[in-house]
Order: structure tokens, then C-alpha cells, then sequence
């Protein structure tokens, strides 16, 4: 954490706070809107006019003393722009998956967001999963088993919430948070030397390019793509 | 520049030699358009006190690499100069090449963007001088090098400098106390500066572009058939306020085009996509809750459909290429950007599937032989629909005027009738008042006039009818100016007018004259009035002279003692 904080001095961050991504995928219907709704401003009715939209929304939020801000991009989760995704997740530091315990479809969707996700984005990107409406736990088709066994099998974490009750909502966003600045330090400490961009976001840009291997050292990206 | 090479060993010595007419002895360089180093100086010198408009042609025309070159040496032999003169010298170049690089709007934007962002940059001591010295480098290479190297390059180098002035910002320490914000808007202003710049140059500038552009402007001509209801988007066509919403928000996105610096671009993005969530919102007459991307993809789609923007692929890689990245990946700009990317990918690979139809169908669509409900005859309708409920709303307008003119006309003619009623009762009261006034004046009048025949008053009044004499007149005339002559005489005797009055008064018996008295008989008449004036003057410039001059003295008197 020290390396990592003299690594943030260097970029002039510490003073200014960390701003990260983060894409919400997920099919129509599951709640992702609700989701951001209840998280940002505590709102689960629909019912009121005072907020324009919920596809784009900043949180500022405080992480063990450093400041963080995330701008959360929802996404349009229909069947016929699925192919639109990966201009929605391009740089961006995390993604929650959301699907609806009820239907079995939106799992499997999941499933499919993250196979593109790990091949266009490698272990570059957090991934948390939330299986949303547990307050119609009557209606489960999505074994609790199944859901858990197949997040850890992708190294993402899970997470059972209900935006209708309140449930689990703050952890999915705490919990994505601490590993996005895990992943960020790391970043910085193994590019403390040659780093010298803050966003580094034009190399990600067109590392899209060679999706099949997936380095894990930014460095070795950077020469293969230029 | 090979086959120049090749030529080069076949050619005699006298065509290596310097290309000055009169004949220099030293060898020339292609470097320096085939003059010998001393003679190109001098023609340069020449150009630049002239500056003629040949130089650029020449640099154009001559091999790019060689513009480079010639660039760079003088940029060394600058280097050996004093800073100063550096820092004059390219501004010189600049100035020279904005002559004939920038017409007048450009530098009118420039200027506009000098004085928006001024409080800013005069915060800091020498923080414009850094930062016009950062555009001023960062924009010659730029127009150096736009010709030869790839976009991608240049890109990089744009995204290069916008990271430099950071970090300018960021380890200098005489900014430290420049908060984040003011230091982001400094980089903005940095971009904007550069961009508005560099635009001519940067925008459009592959032939690639060029074509991209056309395609998509073709197939979106050719998706004219594709509706709101294709895309899945219900859009209230008969709500007179979302469809003028629609309409801003296109007006919106044509608009794009026409700013230059990359934030002015995504600003038309974000104003555009706002109206659409207002769009979204209005659709349930404003009891829709928070729009979602779900929702908000397919009117974005549908609306870049309509506007069929000019030069759309070539504004969208201007942005991605040459506004600051951290924009772009993050903020609610750079989100609405990156939906208008997906609006443009989704339109490039629309296809049956995607529109939910069958294939033969969206074939006959897109042939042209299936033209049942084309957009350009919705939009039609639309149109007369705005145009019908502009008019609505202008009756309705009417309408609600004729009622408030009709009630204030009833108010007015209730308040008159008060007014009549209240009349009446005040003209009934005042009347049986006034009838016994009138009794009284009445037997007044009768005394009055039966008193008239014999009051004594008037037996002194003058016969009906006045004969002239010869003589009266004169007397008459004399007598009375005599008497107020006198009177002022009597006052005042200091004064001339009245000695003037008085000669002729007395001249008047003395010469006993027909002829001078007559011709005297003016002055005589006015002199009156004269004196009537005067004798105010004269009193107010006596009687207070006295009191003023003691007062005066006392005051400073006064003030002695004081002292």
C-alpha cells in the first residue's frame, strides 16, 4: 500500500481522487437500473421524476481513507445490441453482472458477458456478479450452488441482492471497489518506472485489437501493439 | 526521393552547384531547394521581410521530408541564437503561417476562447506564457507534421501534450494552490486552444474518412423506412411537446459539425442526448420514472436516423483521436459519446434479425420496392402535425385572450353601471342641496337686478360712444407719464433711465413741439415698466449690500478672533 501511495504521488492522485469505471451488463428487466437507483440515491419506486435518467450516475465515495470516484455506465441489455457491448466496456476498471434469479436465461447471459469480457479485456477488469430479486425467492430457477460454483470458476465474487428490500446492494459496490484500487496499486507498482500517463487508456484502446493471449504485463502489450 | 538519388550520380557538377543565377560558386543542397546554405538564408531573409505569399506553394510543392529537414535546421540554428530571440523568431513563423493558414473566424474563435478562459490563466503569474509556449511548440509540430505521419501518431501525440501540461500543472510548484478543477480547466483550455488551431488540419484528413463518411450517409438514406416502432421505442407522435423535443435534439446533433474543438462536439452530444431523456420522460406525460440505457439506446438510434448528421464518422473520430482520453473514458460526456459510437455501429450492422422482421422483408425495404410508411413520409406528417399543433396552441392562446378581453369587458361595464347608480345617488343628493342654493341665488339675482337700474356706480361709467380730439390725447399722455416720472424721480434719483424720462418730461412743455412730443410719446410709455423693474434691482442691490458687507466682515471678524 506505501509503494503504491508514493506511485500515486508520482501521477499527482493522491491529493485528487481515483476515478474508476465501472459497466453494468445484464439483460433487460433484471433490475440493473433499480440496482444503480438504490445504491446512488436510496430511491427503489420508480415512480419519481426528480432524477432525469439512471443510465449514466457518478458516486463519490470515501475507501479506507481515499477518495474515490465511480461513474457507473449502464448499458442497453437487449438481445439485438448485445454486439454493441464492447464499446460500452472499453477502459473501463469494473463490471457488475447482474441477472434475475427468477430466470435462468439472464444466467446464462452472464455467462456469455463474461466469456467476452475475459477474452476482449483479460483479468484486466473486476468482475462482480449479483443475482438480484431474492425478495422472490419462492420463484428461484437459479440454483444458489450453480451461481456460486461458476463465479468463483471466473474469479469474480458473488452477490445476492434485492433492490425492492435494500439487500446487499452496498456490498456489491464496496466489494468491486476494493479490488478495482487492489488492481489499480498493482498496476502502479509494476509500472512504476515506466509509467508516466495517468489514464494509460489510449494503450488499452488498442490492445482490443490482439484479443487470443492475454498478457498480464501491460509493457509486453504495449510493444506488440505499436 | 529514390529515383532523385538515382539521377543524382548521372548529373554534372554545374546542376549541383547553388541554383542562384548570378552564378555562386558553392555547392547547393536539396535541403535548401538547391541554393548553397548562404544564399538559401538570404532568400529566406528575403521572404520573411516580404512575406510573400510564395512560400508555402514552394513548401508544398517541394518534397515534404525536405520542409521537415529545413524545419529542424532551423530550428538548431535557433537553438544557438538567445532564448529570447528563439522565443520572437518562431512567433514570427507562426504569425506568418497564420496569415495564410487561418482566415479571420478562426482567430475570431481563438480570440473568444483567449477571453472566456481569461480569469483563469490570469490567476497565475507566468502561466499563460508557459502554456501559450506549450501550444505554440505543441501546434508547429502538429502543422509540420500533419502531412506525413499517420493519425495514429498524431493522436498519440495530441493525447502526449494534453499529458505534459498536466503534469506541468501537476509538478510545478508554483501551481500548487491551483485546485483540480481550475488545473482540468486549464487543460481545456489548452485543448480547445490547440484544437480550434489545428482543426483545418486534423478534422477529415484521411481520404478513409472521407469514404466512411459517405457510407454511412448512404446506408442511413437507405434505412430512410426504419421507424420508432422497428427500433422498439414508443415516441408520443402526437404530443406536440416531445416531438419539438425530437426535433432540438437532432437540431442538436447536426449541429456537431459545426463546432470545431473537440468539448464544443461532445457539448452538442450531451444537449442532444438530454432532450432525448426528455423525450423519455415526457412520454408517460412526465410520470415515467428515470430513464435507462434499455430505453434510451433505440431513440438515440432513431434520432440519428433522422438527423442523418453530415460527416458523421469523420466528427466521431476527430473526437476519439483528439479529445483528452480521461474525457472520454470518463464523465457523462464521454458516456453520451460512446452511446453515439454504438448508435453508429448498430446502424452500420442493422439487419433483419436486429429489427425483428423477416429477412425478405427488410430486403424489399431495403431495394426500395416495399415503401409502405417511409420516414420521409412520417416525417412529412410530422412536420404538418408541428405545424397543426403550433396553430392549436396559437388558437388556444387566442382563445384564453378573447376570454380575459370578454371578462374585463363585463367587469367594465358592471363597474360603469356601478359608477352610473353611484352618479345618480350623489346627483339626487347634491340636487336637493343645490336646489335651495339655487332658491337663495335666485331671490339674489332678483334683488340684484332690480338694484341694477339705479346703482350709482354705474352712472360714472363712460358714454356708449368716444369721439377722438386733436389735443386729448397728448394731454392725457403727458399728464400721466408726468406723474410716474416724478415718482421714480423721487426715489431714485441716481438713475439715467429716469433722468432720460425725466428730459423728455421736461423737455416736452419747454419746446412745446407737435413733432418731437409724438416721437417721444414711446420711450414715454415704456419707461414705466422700466422703472417698475428697476426699482426692485435697485432696492434689492441697496438695501442688502450693507447687511451683506457687515456680515461678511463680522464672519471674518469672527474668524480672526477664532484665530
Amino acid at each position: 500500500m506505501d509503494e503504491s501511495g508514493d506511485g500515486l504521488t508520482s501521477t499527482g492522485s493522491r491529493t485528487t481522487a481515483q476515478s474508476f469505471k465501472v459497466v453494468l451488463l445484464g439483460e433487460g428487466c433484471v433490475g440493473k437500473t433499480s440496482l444503480v437507483l438504490r445504491y446512488t440515491e436510496d430511491k427503489f419506486n420508480d415512480k419519481h421524476v426528480s432524477t432525469l435518467q439512471a443510465s449514466f450516475v457518478k458516486k463519490k465515495l470515501n475507501f479506507n481513507g481515499r477518495r474515490i470516484n465511480l461513474s457507473i455506465w449502464d448499458t442497453a441489455g437487449q438481445e439485438r445490441f448485445h454486439a454493441l457491448g464492447p464499446i460500452y466496456y472499453r477502459m473501463s476498471n469494473g463490471a457488475i453482472l447482474v441477472y434475475d434469479i427468477t430466470d435462468e436465461d439472464s444466467f446464462q447471459k452472464v455467462k456469455n458477458w463474461i466469456k467476452e469480457l475475459k477474452k476482449m479485456l483479460g483479468s484486466e477488469i473486476c468482475l462482480v456478479i449479483a443475482g438480484n430479486k431474492i425478495d422472490l425467492e419462492k420463484d428461484r430457477t437459479v440454483s444458489v450452488e450453480d451461481a456460486e460454483n461458476y463465479a468463483s470458476s471466473v474469479g469474480a465474487v458473488h452477490f445476492h441482492t434485492s433492490a425492492k428490500m435494500n439487500s446487499g446492494i452496498e456490498e456489491v459496490f464496496l466489494s468491486l471497489c476494493r479490488l478495482m484500487i487492489e488492481k489499480a496499486d498493482k498496476q502502479i507498482a509494476d509500472n512504476l518506472v515506466t509509467l508516466n500517463r495517468s489514464g494509460s487508456t489510449r494503450r488499452r484502446t488498442v490492445i482490443i485489437d490482439d484479443e487470443d493471449d492475454v498478457p498480464s504485463k501491460e509493457s509486453s502489450r504495449w510493444c506488440c501493439s505499436s | 526521393m529514390m529515383s532523385f538519388k538515382k539521377g543524382n550520380f548521372r548529373i554534372g557538377e554545374a546542376e549541383l552547384k547553388c541554383k542562384r543565377a548570378d552564378g555562386c560558386d558553392y555547392y547547393g543542397n536539396p535541403q535548401w531547394d538547391g541554393f548553397c546554405s548562404k544564399c538559401y538564408k538570404d532568400i529566406q531573409k528575403h521572404r520573411r521581410m516580404n512575406a510573400s505569399p510564395k512560400k508555402v506553394p514552394i513548401n508544398k510543392t517541394s518534397e515534404k521530408q525536405d520542409f521537415k529537414k529545413v524545419g529542424s535546421t532551423e530550428k538548431k540554428s535557433k537553438l544557438s541564437y538567445l532564448k529570447m530571440f528563439n522565443t520572437i523568431k518562431s512567433k514570427d513563423d507562426i504569425s506568418e503561417k497564420s496569415k495564410k493558414d487561418y482566415d479571420p473566424l478562426i482567430a475570431k474563435k481563438l480570440d473568444q476562447v483567449d477571453i472566456e478562459y481569461s480569469p483563469i490563466l490570469s490567476e497565475t503569474k507566468s502561466l499563460r506564457i508557459d502554456l501559450k509556449k506549450q501550444i505554440r511548440n505543441f501546434c508547429q509540430m502538429m502543422m509540420m507534421s500533419h502531412l506525413q505521419s499517420p493519425v495514429d501518431i498524431q493522436s498519440e501525440l495530441t493525447q502526449h501534450f494534453y499529458q505534459n501540461i498536466l503534469d506541468m500543472l501537476n509538478n510545478n510548484y508554483s501551481y500548487d494552490e491551483l485546485s483540480h478543477e481550475k488545473k482540468e480547466q486549464i487543460l481545456d483550455y489548452a485543448e480547445k486552444y490547440s484544437m480550434i488551431k489545428l482543426y483545418k488540419f486534423l478534422f477529415c484528413m484521411t481520404l478513409a474518412d472521407e469514404e466512411e463518411d459517405l457510407a454511412i450517409q448512404k446506408r442511413i438514406r437507405q434505412l430512410n423506412w426504419v421507424n420508432a416502432k422497428h427500433l422498439d421505442c414508443d415516441i408520443d407522435k402526437t404530443n406536440a411537446q416531445i416531438i419539438e423535443l425530437v426535433y432540438k435534439a437532432i437540431l442538436e446533433l447536426l449541429d456537431m459539425d459545426s463546432a470545431t474543438a473537440p468539448q464544443d462536439k461532445l457539448a452538442c452530444v450531451v444537449r442532444c442526448c438530454r432532450h432525448i431523456f426528455g423525450v423519455l420522460q415526457g412520454g408517460n406525460n412526465g410520470m415515467k420514472g428515470p430513464a435507462s440505457a434499455d430505453d434510451f439506446l433505440p431513440v438515440l438510434i432513431f434520432v440519428v436516423l433522422k438527423a442523418n448528421p453530415v460527416r458523421l464518422k469523420s466528427n466521431l473520430h476527430y473526437v476519439t483521436r483528439f479529445c483528452n482520453a480521461s474525457r472520454l473514458m470518463s464523465g457523462e460526456a464521454g458516456y453520451y459519446f460512446t452511446n453515439l459510437c454504438c448508435a453508429v455501429s448498430f446502424i452500420e450492422n442493422i439487419n433483419a434479425e436486429l429489427l425483428s422482421m423477416n429477412i425478405e422483408e427488410f430486403e424489399q425495404y431495403m431495394n426500395g420496392t416495399l415503401v409502405s410508411d417511409t420516414w420521409d413520409s412520417a416525417l412529412i406528417i410530422c412536420e404538418g402535425m408541428h405545424q397543426m399543433f403550433e396553430q392549436l396552441a396559437l388558437l388556444a392562446d387566442l382563445k384564453r385572450r378573447n376570454i380575459m378581453i370578454v371578462d374585463d369587458a363585463l367587469k367594465l361595464k358592471n363597474e360603469m353601471s356601478d359608477f352610473k347608480d353611484n352618479f345618480m345617488d350623489q346627483f339626487a343628493v347634491l340636487k336637493e342641496v343645490y336646489t335651495i342654493v339655487d332658491d337663495c341665488d335666485e331671490t339674489n339675482n332678483k334683488v340684484a337686478v332690480s338694484i341694477d337700474d339705479y346703482d350709482p356706480l354705474c352712472s360714472n361709467l363712460p358714454s356708449r360712444t368716444m369721439i377722438p380730439q386733436v389735443i386729448q390725447p397728448a394731454e392725457r399722455t403727458r399728464t400721466s407719464s408726468s406723474c410716474t416720472d416724478v415718482d421714480s424721480w423721487d426715489i431714485h434719483s441716481a438713475e439715467t433711465v429716469s433722468l432720460h424720462s425725466l428730459d423728455a418730461c421736461f423737455n416736452i412743455p419747454q419746446e412745446n413741439n407737435e413733432i418731437a412730443r409724438s416721437s417721444l410719446e414711446p420711450t414715454i410709455n415704456v419707461q414705466p415698466q422700466l422703472d417698475e423693474i428697476q426699482e426692485i434691482s435697485i432696492q434689492g442691490w441697496q438695501i442688502p449690500s450693507i447687511p451683506c458687507e457687515t456680515g461678511g466682515k463680522e464672519i471674518t471678524n469672527s474668524e480672526i478672533n477664532m484665530q
